[in-house]
């Protein structure tokens, strides 16, 4: 799964793949403002074909984050 | 296209392999593969990818067309320009896509120094969201009078009205405006349609107006998003928590579906256009193989699938009436062929919808090759349909300028899927687009007559061609006047006649206006030349000659200017003049003078004049029938 959202992470910043790590956040990437932020959200629910509600949306300050409701999404739905 | 049903993406840049062929200089490799990446996964995240590397691209060297598009939003519509540009891409179009501040676009429009302007647009696109243009009317509407609701309305539609106008007179942008999609929770429920002062009546009325000014104002066209939002369906359209949070009100499906529509004004503004559609036949136009299964064994008829494929059919042939050509590219037996379109009770295509067919068993990267030639449109123009992945794939690398689909799946959803495909769509239906599928099948069998003659000669006698000669009158001058419209290379002065005009010139005495048409021995081609003389001081000058770039090559300017020079010789005069002025598009008949026995007599301004004697006349090509009207034998 991290490598799908690194990837997403990688094509929606366009910042090399192999800078991309769990603590990559606004801070560590340039392009990542408030209106990219919302890009990333549009791509990773069209990836992972899920619909976060508005207080994850904010709360996805870094990839771990990211990484983190994305599990329990997927935890909850197993 | 359904985002979400697609696989997940491989890792890895997908731009690898573009990024290695823009590095060796290979422009028109590399934007080959930037489409095929799109075309193969449409995914938002591949947009920006796509849409970021396609910026590096040389639009000369790609042969691609750059388009300059200007969006004014009400709300957050950045995340629309990396999906249309993706988008554009296997189209042609290179977009460079400017986006306006949040709700500043009146702004933009009205200010003389605005960015706007600078940014000189090819295409502005003005998406306002009722919500934040006037929420009385969207969510507060029963808070309001009766007379409240009028002035609302009246309001809403002259800001937007104003803002349509002076976006045509700053820019000379093809505009294109958002419609306001009607409202699924109306304000009074089932009794709203029914109530004239009520939500629904109140955004049909904005509607009505906004499609008034549009027709009003030359090259504004308002973009129909009701239909979108019921395609998409409205729980899929509307995005609730992203208006709250960043006022963006659309789902990324939503985004695609509005990509996609706009491209198809794009496409036909550039003219990037699709004319023709290539099929292959087996499990395409028919259930099974016909060299295997027979006539009698394909599936076509009445019920599942042969009812699919049936339906299949019927989409095709409504392309060919909306002036789309058809080709057949299919390994198959002709002879089996040609009965099966010719017998078969349930065949809805026939041989005669087919401007174009390569039947046989050589490859069909060769057959395509063949048919761009014989329909002389080039492989940019067509679209291929086929259900085996292999050869799909194959054309895809070998001539990625054709568009490929694959038809897959189950039968069922295929007419929908040709159906959907915006790719065809022009601005403008015509009866030449009613005919065009029979003029292009005619044009290929002269071309293959040509081809199977020794001689020019022998081919031009072949043709059987007759040319009628007509003066130009009222049942006449319709055509003859969109034929100077028209007419760019075979154009000795492009000068451009209205009705009027030409009705003036064929009135006067000073000056003689005639129409040429031109049969042969495959049909009626219409009237394919204008010519318009005029007398002065015993001098007749040819003031304009222009034919149709179809019937190019078959010696019919030398049956005209015969005629011509003949003309002069009855009215008595002793010399004739022809006038040449040098365009971009007409360089093809800049020796047609010379070529004919004028010699060049200098220069008016920017036309060249020729002079000729009318004696000797110049001959009439013997394989041409020439007939005069009688009007025109009695002068």
């Amino acid at each position: 799964m991290n490598e799908r959202i690194y990837a997403i992470v990688s094509k929606v910043f366009r910042v090399p793949l192999g800078t991309i790590h769990d603590d990559s956040s606004p801070d560590t990437i340039e392009r990542w403002d408030s209106l990219q932020h919302l890009q990333l959200i549009l791509a990773l629910e069209e990836e992972f074909g899920v619909q976060f509600a508005i207080d994850e949306i904010t709360a996805m300050q870094t990839v771990r984050s990211i990484s983190a409701i994305l599990r329990e999404r997927a935890g909850a739905n197993a | 296209m359904d985002c979400a049903t697609l696989a997940p993406i491989t890792t890895g840049e997908p731009t690898e392999a573009y990024d290695r062929l823009l590095e060796r200089g290979e422009h028109r490799a590399a934007w080959a593969e930037l489409s095929r990446v799109i075309l193969a996964q449409p995914t938002s995240a591949n947009c920006h990818a796509v849409s970021a590397a396609a910026a590096r691209l040389d639009a000369n060297s790609a042969d691609l067309i750059r388009v300059r598009v200007a969006m004014l939003a009400n709300f957050t519509a950045e995340p629309l320009a990396p999906i249309l540009t993706a988008r554009a891409l296997p189209s042609r179009l290179l977009l460079d896509t400017w986006v306006a501040g949040y709700d500043v676009w009146s702004q933009e429009i009205l200010d003389p120094a605005s960015k706007l302007r600078a940014q000189a647009p090819d295409v502005a696109i003005l998406a306002l969201e009722l919500e934040t243009l006037a929420p009385a009317l969207a969510t507060d509407f029963l808070d309001l009078s009766p007379q409240q609701i009028a002035e609302q309305i009246e309001r809403t539609a002259g800001r937007v009205s104003d803002a349509m106008q002076a976006l045509r007179s700053c820019t000379a942008a093809k505009v294109l405006v958002q419609s306001f999609p009607r409202v699924t929770h109306r304000a009074l429920g089932i009794y709203d349609p029914l109530f004239p002062q009520g939500q629904t009546a109140a955004i049909r009325t904005l509607n009505e107006r906004l499609q008034e000014t549009a027709l009003s104002i030359d090259d504004c066209f308002v973009v129909d998003i009701d239909r979108l939002v019921m395609q998409v369906g409205e729980a899929q359209w509307r995005d609730r928590r992203l208006r709250l949070l960043a006022r963006m009100p659309l789902t990324a499906v939503a985004l695609h579906a509005l990509a996609e529509e706009y491209l198809r004004y794009l496409r036909a503004f550039s003219g990037a256009v699709r004319k023709v559609l290539v099929v292959d036949l087996d499990n395409t136009l028919w259930g099974g193989i016909l060299g295997e299964d027979g006539i009698d064994g394909i599936q076509l008829g009445e019920t599942y699938p042969g009812n699919a494929y049936v339906e299949v059919q019927k989409a095709i042939l409504a392309l060919h009436h909306r002036g789309v050509v058809l080709a057949i590219n299919s390994k198959n037996n002709a002879d089996d062929v040609a009965e099966a379109l010719q017998r078969h009770p349930a065949m809805v295509l026939r041989p005669e919808h087919f401007a174009a067919m390569r039947v046989n068993w050589q490859d069909k990267l060769t057959n395509m090759l063949e048919l761009s030639d014989e329909l002389g449109l080039g492989v940019e123009s067509f679209v291929f349909i086929d259900d085996s992945d292999a050869e799909c794939e194959r054309l895809r690398q070998a001539l990625p300028d054709v568009l490929t689909i694959r038809l897959s799946g189950e039968p069922a959803g295929r007419a929908d899927t040709l159906r959907n495909l915006g790719v065809f769509d022009t601005l403008s239906y015509s009866d030449e687009d009613r005919e065009r599928g029979t003029l292009y099948r005619r044009e290929a069998q002269r071309t293959r007559l040509r081809k199977s003659m020794q001689s020019l000669e022998e081919f031009y006698a072949s043709l059987e061609m007759q040319l009628f000669i007509e003066p130009l009158d009222s049942r006449n001058i319709a055509r003859a006047a969109e034929l100077t419209q028209r007419t760019n290379q075979f154009n000795l002065t492009t000068r451009r006649f209205t009705r009027d005009e030409l009705a003036a010139l064929a009135a006067s005495g000073a000056t003689e206006a005639y129409g040429f048409r031109l049969t042969d021995r495959f049909g009626d081609s219409g009237m394919i030349a204008v010519a318009v003389l005029a007398a002065a001081n015993g001098k007749v000058t040819i003031e304009s000659f222009l034919m149709s770039c179809r019937v190019l090559k078959r010696t019919i300017e030398d049956a005209v200017l015969a005629f011509l020079v003949q003309r002069a010789a009855s009215r008595g005069a002793p010399v004739i003049a022809g006038l040449y002025r040098p365009s971009k598009k007409n360089g093809l008949v800049a020796t047609l003078y010379p070529d004919h026995g004028f010699e060049p007599a200098g220069q008016q301004g920017d036309t060249h004049v020729f002079l000729r004697s009318t004696q000797p006349p110049v001959p009439y090509p013997s394989w041409i029938r020439v007939t005069l009207a009688p009007e025109v034998s009695q002068r």
